[in-house]
């Protein structure tokens, strides 16, 4: 059996890459929104908006986002279900959580929000308990993606809807190329320039890279056991949209 | 086709646009109550387009993508759909016109349209506070020059088209026109023949 998994472009033993993605984030806890929106030019607002549209979200319902990091889905999402709904941010990450939760409290939005610590492989939370699961740029950082596929397929209440919103290939050859020269050379360089961390944003280019395509994807959706798999590509393919019902 | 994320910026802007305008007519969460988690569907036949309009407890939220069932659906070409949205800003004023197919809670309707009435807009007043008031007076003197320039051009056009129809209808032939006049013309050749006909008997027979 296979002891090694991929952390970015190397190998590395399976044990020890969740702790190496939790080393990463918290060194980019800090500056995570800042740098998401100046890596994607502020594309990735945009892109988590068509997500949240895609979930049919109604007040009341109750909805679990992993690698929820600094919350700005989990918030968007909030505002949507209201006071009668709830919205679970779980992450591995403490510093993530942190940095999340004062935001919510910046923001004055703490209403409806539950902060969790988690693996998403093993969640700690009944069958069937979710109206919707979601995870925005979270699963290229899971060790073992049909764990956490199961997990979300077990909470997720018959009828739930999962939501996936992760980097993905580009379907033109020409935007791969823009693509890779940006992530590669532009997006370590904004790391250290901007976050003080090189190392870190070149492993979230390569970690992107690693991840599967989008129809790799939908066939391990499939395979945990959902139903009407689909996906949407957004600009061009870099990111992916992949939603799934629990039968 | 528009891009998708474009599409989003723009249903954002609008939302938000939609927000201030409750929020500058005093709309208040408890305005909204009768309508939260309501979801109209509307479908626009000519541009096959769906727009979804989500009733929260705060604000109104807008989406292209589906949103499963809806309390109601309005499905009509784009003219239609104006008229509607116009008229339910108006007091008493049915909501049926040509074209416009409604299904689902009419209710629902009913209650957004109560809203919507209560919204009394002073658009220049929003704009003073939302640019400031030197671009604003800019912003609006522009708008109101071009509302004023596009009445007089609509006007004009008005005009020089009846002028138009009232000179030419002389010269104007209609297709029924056309018809009635052939059919009394052939009518009038064969009583001419059937007469010429008679004419040649009598003057045989008299010799």
């Amino acid at each position: 059996m296979k002891d090694t998994t991929h952390f970015g472009y190397q190998e590395v033993p399976i044990n020890e890459k969740t702790y190496r993605v939790r080393e990463v984030f918290n060194r980019v806890a800090r500056r995570y929104d800042l740098m998401n929106d100046l890596m994607s030019l502020g594309l990735h607002r945009l892109w988590k908006r068509v997500a949240i549209e895609t979930l049919a979200i109604r007040p009341g319902m109750r909805i679990l986002d992993l690698a929820a990091g600094t919350g700005d889905l989990a918030r968007a999402m909030a505002r949507r279900t209201g006071s009668e709904g709830s919205i679970f941010l779980a992450d591995i990450n403490d510093q993530m959580l942190r940095a999340g939760r004062d935001s919510a409290i910046d923001a004055g939005q703490l209403s409806g929000l539950h902060w969790c610590q988690c693996d998403a492989e093993a969640l700690p939370f009944p069958t069937h308990y979710f109206d919707r699961v979601t995870i925005g740029f979270g699963l290229r950082n899971v060790t073992k993606k049909e764990d956490a596929l199961g997990e979300i397929f077990r909470v997720l209440k018959p009828g739930g809807q999962a939501l996936i919103l992760e980097f993905s290939k580009p379907t033109s050859h020409s935007l791969t190329q823009a693509y890779n020269l940006y992530s590669f050379s532009v997006l370590p360089l904004l790391g250290k320039v901007v976050a003080g961390d090189m190392d870190s944003y070149q492993y979230l280019a390569e970690s992107i890279r690693k991840h599967p395509d989008q129809n790799t994807l939908k066939a391990m959706m499939e395979t945990a056991g959902f139903e009407s798999v689909r996906y949407q590509n957004l600009t061009g393919g870099i990111v992916a949209i992949h939603n799934g019902t629990r039968p | 086709m528009i891009s998708r994320v474009i599409l989003a910026g723009l249903l954002s802007a609008s939302e938000n646009a939609i927000a201030l305008g409750m929020s500058a007519a005093e709309v208040t969460n408890n305005d909204l109550v009768p309508m939260v988690g309501k979801v109209l569907k509307l479908h626009v036949t000519d541009m096959n387009l769906e727009l979804w309009i989500i009733c929260g407890e705060e604000r109104w939220w807008l989406s292209t993508e589906s949103q499963g069932s809806a309390d109601v659906e309005l499905s009509g070409d784009l003219g239609s759909l104006v008229d509607t949205a116009h008229a339910m800003t108006k007091a008493n004023t049915p909501l049926v016109f040509e074209g416009l197919d409604i299904r689902g809670n009419v209710g629902v309707l009913q209650t957004m349209q109560r809203i919507l009435q209560s919204i009394d807009l002073n658009w220049e007043d929003m704009a003073t506070k939302a640019l400031g008031p030197l671009q604003a007076s800019i912003l609006i003197r522009t708008l109101r020059g071009a509302r004023e320039q596009w009445l007089v051009s609509q006007g004009s056009l008005k005009r020089q088209a009846e002028d138009f129809l009232r000179a030419e209808q002389a010269t104007i032939l209609t297709e029924d026109h056309y018809r009635e006049t052939t059919a009394r013309i052939l009518k009038l050749s064969r009583s001419a023949e059937r007469l010429v006909s008679r004419l040649k008997n009598l003057e045989l027979r008299n010799g």
